[in-house]
Formats: structure tokens, sequence, C-alpha cells
């Protein structure tokens, strides 16, 4: 079987009979598919890696009580952190009952420390040790909040502003074929990282695309072949994020891909 | 079965990917650059690397399917005939290297892509119409940051805890003080510093208000980044300045202090060249630097300079070191 195959496809494309031509295409077709999920299971991969990294990064900030540290050591160490970990553009503590002591940041200080009692940032932080907050815009690149409550209730909580820039390399770096892209919606299916840039500051909602539909809901067959934001047909491929609920797409025109099945 | 398939299929990803190249190599196109500097500055070598790096690094190779033409402004503060000569090459898209040679080249051309890097803020110097979308043949990556003025003034108090006068030294003509101004002042109430603008022409009159600012204890010194200064020997006479009437002084860029400035805070200048590099690849494949947002920059640095903090008779404190990109002993 697989050696007849294999003369098959050897064999001058003339003399191929319809179906052989017709079943060849079909294997292209799966091929393309599996390297495109291939390619945004990777970025997905480095996305959350990425997240993760700066999670267990702050987590040292949160390993002194309020009461066992002073003030300047927990700037020290908050310094040190954004010194760490480059995305980091700002990093506030808050004490147990939710209010900022502190906040260093790579631009300005914005002034007055705020009261986070009721805010998601920290009550969520508390209740789940870790909270994501949703992806927003600050000078024209994508940011979200990240927080992180240390193990004993008195450690406190830290809340970073993170800067997802990173997200723009890790599918600016993907190429597939001639005109293959990649793009990550956020948990909401508004686009966060694309290579036409002008789509992400529009925030532009996916989620009319049949393929980022069928992502989103889950459970049914994932749609192959979809429709990109100008209407043209692609080969579609997508990947989670983990735990962010983000989804990493990498899609090719379906003529790019017919032209390469032939 | 499910390994063959797998291995086949990162086979021919590899494959493929080199085809796609190759076949942008069908035409070999041309990419201008006009830097500003000289060849011999290690700092603009460097500019010029990690902008080559990062396009070669996106399929675009000098020789192969690109060809460069560079050339450099040197100290000429009117790079027009070196602007006039690159736009008669007719390149597929010119890389600018900050403010002076970006406005010489939309002076020549209103067709040509032009990605700017190393200038302040583009829509004052009338580049784009908006931020999002530019709107003309003209793009690029701003250093356009203005709450970085606050910042100056918190490092500096930080570093000269003495502070009491801080002094903002601009050229009125060149750079864009205001923008940095609303920050600087609110900083300046926080810190409970008086602010003194120092606009100056000439070496002479960087001089005067040095000394002037040296006079009594407390003071100290803001560089807004600027054209002019950082061209022609202006910052080496600021340094000296600095140093003879002991005042501390903070500066945007890292190179003042390497030559013996005290502290810089700023944007890192190669990193938005590097992300030029994505810019270059983009519009080369089609796309329109009118609707290219101008990007913010995003990476900042720290550089200290505790040979001239011992001098002023400075400690600096932890709080800096830690931070510091770079540390020169």
């Amino acid at each position: 079987m697989k050696r007849r195959e294999f003369i098959a496809g050897i064999g001058s494309a003339a003399a191929w009979p319809l179906v052989a031509r017709a079943q060849q295409a079909d294997r292209v077709r799966s091929l393309l598919l599996q390297i495109l999920r291939l390619q945004a299971e990777g970025a997905a991969r480095d996305i959350g890696l990425f997240i993760k990294e700066i999670e267990s990064q702050m987590g040292w900030t949160t390993q002194l009580t309020w009461s066992a540290s002073t003030i300047e050591q927990r700037r020290f160490d908050a310094l040190r952190l954004l010194r760490q970990v480059p995305a980091n553009d700002e990093l506030a503590q808050l004490d147990p009952t939710g209010k900022e002591q502190l906040r260093v940041s790579r631009l300005a200080d914005k002034g007055e420390y705020s009261d986070y009692s009721h805010d998601p940032k920290f009550t969520e932080a508390v209740a789940k040790k870790v909270y994501y907050g949703p992806v927003y815009f600050f000078r024209q690149s994508p940011h979200m909040t990240l927080s992180v409550a240390g193990t004993r209730r008195d450690a406190g909580v830290s809340v970073a502003m993170v800067s997802l820039k990173v997200l723009w390399d890790v599918v600016s770096q993907i190429k597939v074929g001639e005109r293959g892209q990649a793009y990550v919606i956020d948990a909401g299916g508004r686009v966060i990282a694309h290579p036409d840039i002008s789509l992400v500051l529009g925030n532009t909602d996916m989620t009319k695309l049949a393929q980022v539909q069928a992502a989103r809901t889950g459970g049914a067959e994932p749609v192959q072949e979809g429709q990109d934001i100008h209407g043209h047909k692609v080969l579609s491929a997508f990947a989670p994020v983990s735990p962010l609920g983000w989804l990493v797409f990498v899609e090719l025109p379906v003529e790019e891909a017919d032209a390469l099945a032939q | 079965m499910r390994r063959r398939e797998f291995i086949v299929g990162l086979g021919s990803a590899a494959a493929w990917s080199l085809a796609a190249r190759a076949q942008q190599g069908d035409r070999v196109r041309r990419v201008g650059v006009l830097m500003a500097g000289d060849e011999n500055d290690g700092e603009a070598k460097t500019f010029v690397s990690a902008f080559t790096q990062a396009l070669a690094d996106l399929g675009w190779t000098d020789g192969r399917n690109v060809r460069m033409d560079l050339r450099w402004r040197g100290s000429d503060p009117r790079p027009q005939a070196l602007a006039k000569e690159l736009v008669g090459l007719q390149p597929d898209i010119i890389l600018a290297n900050g403010i002076l040679a970006t406005v010489a080249l939309q002076r020549e051309t209103r067709t040509i892509p032009i990605v700017f890097v190393g200038l302040a803020d583009p829509i004052a110097s009338g580049l784009v119409a908006q931020l999002d979308r530019p709107g003309g043949n003209i793009t690029g990556f701003a250093l356009l940051e203005p709450t970085l003025g606050g910042k100056w003034l918190e490092l500096l108090s930080e570093i000269a805890p003495g502070l009491k006068r801080a002094a903002i030294m601009f050229n009125p003509d060149t750079a864009l003080a205001s923008t940095y101004m609303p920050s600087l002042e609110t900083a300046a109430r926080s810190l409970k510093v008086a602010l003194i603008t120092a606009p100056v022409h000439n070496d002479v009159e960087i001089e005067a208000a040095i000394v002037a600012l040296g006079r009594e204890p407390g003071g100290g010194l803001v560089v807004v980044p600027d054209g002019f200064i950082n061209i022609g020997g202006h910052s080496a006479a600021i340094i000296l300045a600095a140093a003879r009437n002991n005042v501390p002084a903070v500066y945007t860029q890292s190179f003042y202090v390497r030559d013996g400035g005290l502290l810089s805070y700023g944007p890192d200048p190669v990193d938005s060249d590097r992300r030029a590099a994505t810019y270059v690849d983009r519009i080369l494949r089609g796309a329109k630097p009118a609707e290219l947002p101008v990007q913010l920059p995003t990476k900042f640095e720290m550089v200290v300079n505790l040979k001239t903090a011992k001098a002023l008779g400075l400690t600096v404190p932890q709080s800096i070191l830690l931070r510091a990109d770079e540390v020169i002993e």
C-alpha cells in the first residue's frame, strides 16, 4: 500500500487518474492543516510560558508578610522584579486589606495610592491566588493586569501591569508559506496580536469569523476552512493559550494551499 | 503512520519557508538608510547591525534579495543633499534615523515609504497626521514618552537628595521641551523642587546656564532629548560644564553617561531599530505606511556613572544601582 502510494507520487502528473489526484490534494491539505496546528500550538505554548514565567517571578514579592518586612525592603524587591522582567511595566503592592502601599513604575509616578479592596485585581487574586485581567490598550500597545496573592493571607497581593507587545513578536515570527499568518484573540474574541497592527489598534472583533466562533464555543468540530477578515477563504487551525482563554490562529489562503497541492 | 506524517510535515514546513524566501528574491529590493552620526561611531554601528540582523531574520538579506544603500549624516545639521541623493536612487523604502534625517527626506518625497526611528514627537514635527493612522508615506518608531519628564526629576532627586532647583535644558529651535513640561511640573510639585527653564542655542549659553546653576548647592540639570544638543560637540560642553560646576545631571541617551555624564534614563534605541525592521518587512510585502501606526517605546534603559557620582560627592543609592542596565565604574 505504502509503496504503491510512493510510486504514484513519483509518477508523472499526466498519468495520474483523477481520483488519485484528488486523494493527493486531500493529503496535502491535511498535511498543511497539521503544520498550521503545530505552529499554533507552538505559539500558544510560548505565550503561556511567558505569562507563567512572570507569575512565578512575581511570587517572591509576596513571600514576606507586611508585618515582617519594611516598605524599603519591598521597594527594592519590586525594583528588582522590574529589572528581571522586562515586560513588567509597573508593580503595585497591596496590604492584606487591599490598600495600595507601594508602587514602582518604569514611567513617572501616577500620584495617589488607591484602595483595591473591592477590585477584582485584589478580590479575585485573594480567592484564586492569581488573577488575569482583561487585555487593554495603553500607549498604543496591549497590556494586562496580572495579580498574584501570597501563600499567607497577610502577605498581601502584588499587581503587575504587563506589556503584551511580545505577542506581536511571536506573531510576526510565524511564517507559513507566502501569505500565511498568525493572530491572537483574547477571551472576548478581540484581536490582540496580528501582523496587521491596525486591526489590533482598532480592537477588531473577530467573533463573526466561522472558525473563531467554532473555536470559542468548543465541543463541535473545528472549522478548518473559514474566511479571513477580508473575506478570503483560508485554511485555519488554532490552539488555546492556557490558562488565559486566548486563542492563537494560524491561517493560510486556500488559494495558496491549492497551488501547493497541484 | 502518525510519526511519519509528523516528520513529513516538519520537513515540508522548512522547505516551504525556503521556497517562500526564494520567491521574495525574484527582484532585489532596495532599502535606503539615512543615519545620524558617522560610520566610526560605535553606537551608530550598533544601530545599523541591529536593524540589518532583524531584517535578515525576517528573510531579507543584504546582497541577496535586498540591497542596502547606507548614508551617514555625520554632524551635518542639514542633510538635504544626502536625502536628495538617496531619493534619487528610487529605493523601495527608506529608513531614517533621527528628526533631521526624516524631515530632510520628507521634503524630497511624498511617495517613497519612509520608516523613522530615534525622534521624539512625529505629530509635533509635522511628519504624521495621527499616531494610529499616519496618513502619508511616513511611519515609524517614536521616542515620545511625555511622562519621562517626571521620571528624570524623580531619579535626579534620588541620586542627589539635596536637590532644590532643577534646570530643564533644551534648544527651543529644535527640542520639544513642551512635551515633557506637564510631567516635570507635576513631579516638581510633589518633590518640592523649583523648575527653571534653560533654553540654549550654543556652547556659551550652555556654559552660562550651568555656571549659574552651580553657584549655590541644591542645583541639578535635566537635559531634554534634542537633535541640536546631541550633535556637534554640544553634549561634551554640557558634560564638562556639569563636572566643573558640580552639578548633577540626568540625560535621556546613554552615550552622555558613557562620556562622563551622571545618569541616563530613556527608551532603548536599539530596540526600536530592531522593531523598525518589522515595518520595513511589512512594507516590502505590500503594507501601506499610511496604515501602519506609529509605535511608542516599550523598553527603557538606565545607565549610571559611578566615577562621575564620586567626583560630585554623591553616593549612588541601591535603588538606582539595582535598576541600572549598565554601571560605569
